[in-house]
């Protein structure tokens, strides 16, 4: 996979990547995980997105990529 | 204004797909993702430049609506996640809108399908997408503190109408119409002229009778199938009664449109021009879009006249079928 990351974030990255003997797409994708996580914490971000799922699932049903 | 980052999309995609973070995060295109993320941040203009816009929600409907469809532009154009690409922009923009003290309302679902499918396939441009949303946002401080009785709609919509923006819809000699409210609609000629001539026959408010006074006055497939129908130009003036038939003076200042005139110019009608394929709204589309406002002035004197919805529908349908596709705003 092709990163395309700041340069500062890239060079982060890879450093971490280096000394841990991992890819830099693995290092990526924990360090975003990371953040994931604390997202999942964050309940009003949860309540918001689980109001807008609910209210618009019609919608989302009807772009669901096997409909017609 | 508070952005979204590529892990607020891998929880949104992994609660819209029904999917563990862990698995959409393994779906994720990281790259991708940040491509769209910062040309949703480039598109949304000067608040979407960190430390241009204070943090916090925005309070100007038109940025947010711009910021939103910017945001769904740039994931439709990049698909961060690969095969379900219109679901996750469509989720992460309500909740970019959410975050931002915004809440869309995108009834029916298959006008607003219709509009993302435009949107993804190029064929809509951001801004026109941002166009169409912004009549249909509405501050969620505000949604909070009123609860509609749903026994009562009439009295919501009455309520909105009252506490909404005083706006004005003021018509440019350019392909389509600017409201300060909706910004750009693209209109036919046809649909130009006819509300312009609304324009003029409106007082101090723009309503929706002076829309069909626009429509019967003007040349257009409106006018000719309610000709069909056996309904005049007369006939349709005579039930509108209420009307002043006279020139806006200067004096009298710019019309203010009502909550429903509104929603009739930048919701149904482009819905319905949408709908049909079309990229602006012609007369056509104004007439079937009176009758999405049931309570207005137009729809009841439409109703009187014996012009129901189907009828109408039939009719332009019949019109549309014997002038070819080349009259409408096509392509």
């Amino acid at each position: 996979m092709v990163l395309r990351l700041d340069p500062a974030l890239a060079e982060r990255l890879a450093a971490v990547a280096e000394v841990e003997g991992r890819s830099v797409s693995d290092v990526a994708r924990e360090a975003i995980a990371a953040l994931v996580e604390a997202r999942r914490k964050d309940t009003r971000f949860r309540r918001l997105l689980e109001e807008n799922l609910a209210r618009h699932r019609r919608l989302l049903d009807l772009l669901r990529d096997d409909s017609p | 204004m508070t952005e979204l980052n590529v892990a607020d999309l891998v929880l949104i995609a992994g609660q819209t797909l029904g999917i563990s973070t862990e698995t959409a995060l393994g779906q994720l295109d990281i790259a991708a993702a940040r491509a769209a993320v910062t040309e949703a941040r480039r598109a949304a203009g000067p608040a979407g430049i960190p430390g241009a816009a204070p943090p916090g929600p925005l309070s100007d409907r038109a940025a947010a609506a711009t910021a939103g469809a910017a945001l769904m532009h740039a994931l439709l154009r990049h698909r961060p996640f690969p095969g379900h690409g219109e679901q996750v922009a469509v989720a992460a923009g309500l909740q970019f809108l959410a975050v931002n003290g915004w809440r869309a309302g995108l009834d029916p679902p298959g006008e607003a399908a219709s509009v993302i499918r435009g949107v993804a396939s190029g064929q809509l441009a951001a801004a026109a997408a941002a166009a169409w949303l912004t009549p249909r946002l509405t501050p969620v401080s505000f949604v909070r503190e009123a609860t509609m009785p749903a026994s009562r709609p009439g009295l919501w919509s009455r309520a909105r109408e009252f506490l909404a923006p005083v706006t004005g819809l003021i018509p440019r000699h350019a392909p389509g119409v600017h409201t300060r409210a909706t910004g750009f609609i693209p209109m036919t000629g046809q649909a130009r002229a006819s509300y312009g001539l609304a324009w003029r026959l409106a007082g101090h408010q723009l309503g929706t009778e002076h829309i069909l006074l626009g429509l019967i006055g003007s040349d257009g497939t409106a006018a000719r199938a309610l000709e069909r129908l056996g309904i005049g130009p007369e006939a349709v003036r005579q039930q509108v009664g209420r009307v002043q038939h006279r020139p806006r003076t200067e004096a009298a200042g710019a019309p203010e449109a009502t909550l429903a005139a509104r929603q009739v110019l930048a919701q149904w009608a482009l819905g319905e021009a949408l709908g049909r394929g079309h990229r602006s709204i012609d007369t056509e589309d104004l007439l079937l879009a009176l009758y999405r406002e049931a309570d207005g002035a137009a729809a009841q004197a439409l109703a009187r006249l014996g012009a129901g919805e189907s009828r109408v529908r039939g009719a332009v349908a019949a019109l549309l079928a014997e002038s070819g596709p080349a009259e409408s705003g096509a392509g």
